[in-house]
């Protein structure tokens, strides 16, 4: 993750409040399920970083609604998409270490209309929908696969889609 | 023409200033007829400022004369001078009317 | 201090301004007035909507912008945000604009390729617009759900508003041109409505005036005020031409009237003239000079051989002038002449003077009197007789050279006749022994001002009298210019008479 989490974080609270289906998708809580792989310590690692950056958030509310987040460790087997509907999760965040389980996630977001977002930039390409990267300035650049946040439901504002970078 | 008229216990002094011809002769004979109507009986004629007489104010005075004549009346002439006593005397009025030297030998 | 001139100019450019022009110019003044009137109410509309529009562009424009650079701003996309402002481009009257942070900081700026790119931007303003002289400036907060994400700043040049108001000018004025030229005309066509009988009407006033001549009326155009001044200055010429005619109808008859009358002035004057005794020639010559002050007077003189050697002479002025005293004078010459006077001896002249008295009281003769002379001279006796009834005495002047000149005074005293009853008259004497000039005269015939208002006495006559004599009638002619040269004129105050008879006790008896 080349931005650290507590800049990733407010970034990505901003990039949902340019999601204009916002309020279709979510409509009691903002819940960002944290994914990642227990097995793995940079995924652990990410994991921490994530929540901690999250945990100051959830007084706070986007859109005015309350924000939450939940740990999810992906476990072959398990039904990540059976806790992610029980928790009524709207945004996947994918810690580094998932890049296996992309897939299976993926699928999961596309059919729950769960929004993906990570701090790895090559996942984007691998079809998670929003990603933060840096750019040549060492700023803070945004990385968007456009088919993958329509395919989760999401339909992000022109004014941000003309500032981050679209992945095909 | 100018007269004055003024009443004294012993006679009515008329003085007549200026000239008493045609044209005053008139008013001279109405202002002396209301003096004898007014019931005068001693009328004293001042001619000292009497500067001209003519035939028409003879016949003003004349007319005056014989009318407080009828009342047992007198007139009476003082100051007549120049001219007019000339005038007077060539008309014989001075054998009419009795003259004097003065105001106070008429009022004596 | 302009005011009291301009009304002075004003009112001395007015008062010298035709019916025409004053009416023109009413009309042109109203009009001007009236559209310049109109065309300030639009004109001041039309900037007020103007300015409106443009406010409401630069919002929406501003909102626009801003709603387009939030996600710039949210996300600190410098370069977005300063592409967003690019596309003002497209719209020329923005000059200058800018984005400023939440926190007031400027984070894009934008301005017209006319303006220097390094433009000072003002800092960020709470909401709202002010217009300038030469801009509209507009600061607005981005808001983002509700939140604001930062301040973006318009400014717009008035350009758009300065072109239309020059435009509206110029066409306004186009307008107010043409209207006044219309309007002229219009005025021009139609003040002739007033002015046209108000015309007519001073040019008849100045006809009747110039002519005189009150038949001329003024024809009534309109039946408005003007049409009633019309009809009353008729009336009023109707009127003065009545009376004209009668007036001069009036002055006919009195002019004919004093013809008649002067006529029979004429000929009574005529009448008594002929009364007066002819200048006799023989051993009594005699002259006169008659001249009376108006035609008739009341001086009469006489003159007649009684019988074979007695000349009657007599010389009345009865007080007073005109027709009266000259009937009174008549009636007493009939008396003298007919002898009509009883058991009178007229070669006595007392007698004659005291019968004069009884028969004309002056209370039976319109309160008149009479001063007359009457004297006899008997040729034989060489002696005049004479008695005098308060009239000026005859001068008898000798004239025979070598012997020295004597001027004697015929007087005798007695009252003038008429002034009471029973006057008595005294007969004087007078011998003529050699040759005499007897002088008789009224009173006005010295009783005259000389031109510096002083009388003529009667002791300064008689010195005239007393001059050498000069040849047969001469005299008379000399002493009379004398008199005239002396009062200054021809004409006298009073009836004057002169006789001058010559006596010569040396001339054969004989009747004339």
């Amino acid at each position: 993750m080349p931005v650290p989490a507590d800049v990733q974080i407010p970034l990505l609270l901003k990039i949902l409040t340019f999601d204009r289906n916002f309020e279709i998708k979510i409509n009691t809580a903002l819940t960002i399920g944290i994914v990642y792989d227990p097995q793995n310590p940079a995924s652990l690692q990410g994991k921490d970083a994530i929540a901690q950056s999250l945990a100051p958030f959830t007084t706070k509310t986007i859109k005015k609604l309350p924000i939450a987040y939940t740990l999810l460790e992906f476990t072959p087997g398990k039904s990540l998409a059976e806790i992610a509907r029980t928790k009524h999760i709207n945004v996947f965040y994918i810690v580094p270490g998932n890049v296996e389980h992309l897939p299976a996630l993926l699928e999961i977001s596309w059919a729950q209309q769960i929004l993906t977002v990570t701090g790895v930039p090559a996942y984007v390409d691998k079809g998670v929908a929003v990603g933060i990267s840096l750019n040549r300035e060492n700023k803070p650049l945004i990385l968007i696969n456009l088919a993958s946040s329509k395919s989760a439901g999401s339909a992000f504002d022109a004014n941000l889609l003309k500032l981050a970078t679209i992945v095909e | 023409m100018d007269i004055d008229v003024t009443t004294t216990a012993q006679a009515v002094i008329v003085a007549v200033r200026g000239r008493l011809d045609t044209t005053s002769a008139p008013v001279f004979e109405q202002r002396l007829a209301d003096v004898i109507t007014q019931g005068a009986t001693y009328i004293v004629m001042q001619c000292n400022e009497l500067a001209y007489i003519n035939s028409a104010g003879l016949r003003s005075v004349l007319l005056g004369g014989k009318k407080l004549q009828a009342q047992q009346g007198r007139l009476v002439f003082v100051g007549l001078q120049g001219i007019v006593k000339e005038i007077f005397d060539m008309a014989g009025f001075s054998t009419l009317f009795q003259t004097f030297a003065s105001e106070d030998a008429a009022l004596a | 201090m302009l005011y009291p001139v301009l009304s002075w100019v004003g009112c001395m450019t007015l008062r010298h301004m035709s019916i025409k022009q004053k009416l023109i110019l009413t009309t042109m003044l109203t009009t001007c007035v009236a559209l310049l009137l109109v065309t300030v109410v639009f004109v001041t509309y039309e900037l007020v909507t103007i300015r409106r529009a443009l406010r409401h562009d630069l919002v929406t424009q501003a909102q626009i912008i801003g709603m387009n650079s939030a996600a710039a701003l949210v996300f600190d996309d410098r370069q977005g945000a300063t592409e967003t402002l690019e596309t003002l481009h497209a719209r020329q009257n923005v000059v200058s604009a800018a984005l400023y942070t939440a926190s007031g900081a400027v984070f894009a700026t934008y301005h017209r390729d006319d303006i220097s790119q390094g433009s000072m931007i003002p800092i960020p303003q709470p909401d709202g617009y002010r217009f300038r002289a030469n801009s509209l400036d507009l600061f607005q907060k981005i808001l983002r759900d509700g939140e604001p994400v930062g301040t973006i700043y318009l400014q717009s040049d008035l350009q758009a508003m300065y072109d239309r108001l020059k435009r509206y000018g110029n066409l306004g004025a186009l307008a107010l041109l043409m209207s006044m030229g219309v309007g002229f005309l219009l005025a021009v066509r139609l003040q002739r409505v007033i002015s046209l009988p108000i015309l007519h009407l001073a040019q008849t006033a100045k006809d009747v005036s110039e002519k005189r001549d009150y038949t001329v009326r003024a024809v009534k155009y309109h039946e408005d005020e003007v049409g009633l001044l019309i009809d009353s200055f008729n009336e009023m010429l109707t009127q003065i031409q009545e009376r004209d005619a009668a007036l001069r109808a009036s002055n006919q008859a009195l002019t004919e009237q004093q013809d008649l009358l002067l006529q029979e002035l004429t000929e009574a004057a005529d009448y008594v003239t002929s009364l007066l005794p002819p200048q006799l020639t023989g051993a009594v010559q005699t002259t006169w000079k008659f001249l009376p002050s108006e035609r008739l007077g009341g001086d009469a003189f006489g003159y007649h051989w009684l019988n074979a050697e007695q000349f009657a002479i007599y010389l009345l002025d009865v007080c007073g002038h005109g027709v009266g005293a000259a009937l009174l004078s008549v009636a007493v010459m009939d008396a003298l002449r007919s002898h009509t006077l009883p058991d009178t001896d007229f070669c006595n002249p007392a007698a004659v003077l005291r019968a004069l008295n009884m028969a004309f009281p002056m209370e039976e003769h319109g309160e008149m009197f009479f001063t007359m002379w009457y004297g006899v001279y008997n040729q034989s006796t060489q002696q005049i007789v004479y008695a005098n009834g308060g009239h000026p005495p005859p001068i008898l002047v000798t004239d025979a050279s070598p012997h020295p000149k004597k001027v004697i005074q015929l007087k005798a005293p007695g009252v003038v006749i008429g002034a009471m009853p029973d006057l008595q008259y005294v007969n004087a004497y007078c011998d003529i022994k050699v040759r005499s000039k007897l002088y008789l005269f009224s009173d006005g015939a010295f009783e005259v001002t000389r031109t510096d208002g002083t009388f003529l006495t009667f002791t300064e006559f008689v010195a005239l009298l007393a001059r050498p004599s000069l040849s047969g009638m001469a005299d008379l002619e000399r002493l009379f210019q004398d008199v005239q040269t002396l009062h200054g004129s021809q004409a006298f105050d009073d009836d004057l008479s002169i006789v001058q008879i010559i006596l010569d006790p040396n001339l054969g008896r004989g009747l004339c």
